[in-house]
């Protein structure tokens, strides 16, 4: 995702994690520019593509960003430092909108009238009812799998996002995939 | 045909729905002006001279007089009585 933005930082990033402790303005435009397409995208997925909702979100994560640049110590690749922190925002607008994480976890019954999925996800009608089987997924399922399927995160760093071990994750993922796995095949026999 | 046992038929699945979001160019200005207006705001706090900082400011003043005030009380008691006849 995103070509256009290299994957392997660590040397610039050093230095702008540094531009950054000692309040340099210039660095905060710098870290936005990097990586605020893979974060927003990053948000819009677990936000269930809410613009307004995403924009804040991102917002917040970068001014918590620049405000944590201090207590930064370098110790993880600054997406994933950035990754955690968004997490936390979208986890925390979840908390402050229980109401709709309530209907998050109503059962399948709900979209039962939706098509069975086909051989491939090429349709977009495919796609949808896949978004719809995601968006019942708790949040913490949806983040293991986003991060491990779609960013491509190797576990050490989904550990370094999540704040959790290597086994608690490992163990998230497989839990994450079965409940996944479970509902397409409701959906599919449905 | 998906396999929804193989977890690469699975990752495939999700990159398929899961397409990258490109943000609206708006709300990437947007966003943007209100960082940099942020961290000009936060550089400018950190460049104001100690009076204009109370965060700062009052707890030195409490560390200084709470020192003053201890010095005092220890001078009162080993000092003072050596002076007084």
């Amino acid at each position: 995702m995103h070509d256009a933005e290299p994957k392997d930082f660590n040397s610039k990033d050093d230095e702008l994690v540094e531009r950054l402790k000692s309040g340099e303005p210039n660095a905060v435009v710098e870290l936005y520019n990097v990586y605020f397409n893979r974060i927003y995208s990053l948000v819009s997925h677990q936000v269930a593509r809410d613009h307004d909702a995403a924009q804040d979100i991102v917002q917040e994560t970068f001014l918590a960003a620049l405000k944590s640049a201090g207590k930064f110590r370098g110790r993880s690749k600054v997406y994933t430092w950035l990754y955690s922190i968004a997490n936390r925002k979208v986890a925390d607008f979840y908390r402050r909108q229980k109401r709709k994480a309530k209907h998050e976890t109503t059962s399948l019954e709900n979209h039962a009238s939706e098509p069975p999925l086909t051989e491939t996800v090429e349709s977009e009608e495919t796609k949808q009812a896949i978004q719809k089987i995601l968006s019942y997924l708790p949040l913490h399922y949806r983040q293991v799998l986003l991060l491990k399927y779609v960013e491509e995160m190797p576990v050490s760093e989904i550990c370094q996002v999540v704040g959790r071990s290597p086994k608690s994750v490992e163990g998230l993922l497989t839990r994450a995939r079965r409940e996944l796995r479970n509902k397409l095949v409701i959906q599919n026999e449905g | 045909m998906i396999n929804f046992d193989s977890e690469k038929d699975i990752g495939r699945l999700l990159k398929a729905v899961y397409e990258p979001v490109v943000p609206p160019p708006e709300v990437k200005g947007e966003v943007l002006e209100y960082l940099t207006l942020e961290a000009s705001r936060a550089s400018l706090r950190a460049s104001r001279p100690l009076w204009e900082r109370p965060n700062l400011l009052v707890p030195i003043l409490v560390a200084v007089i709470s020192g003053l005030i201890g010095y005092g009380s220890w001078l009162s008691l080993n000092l003072v009585p050596t002076l007084l006849p």
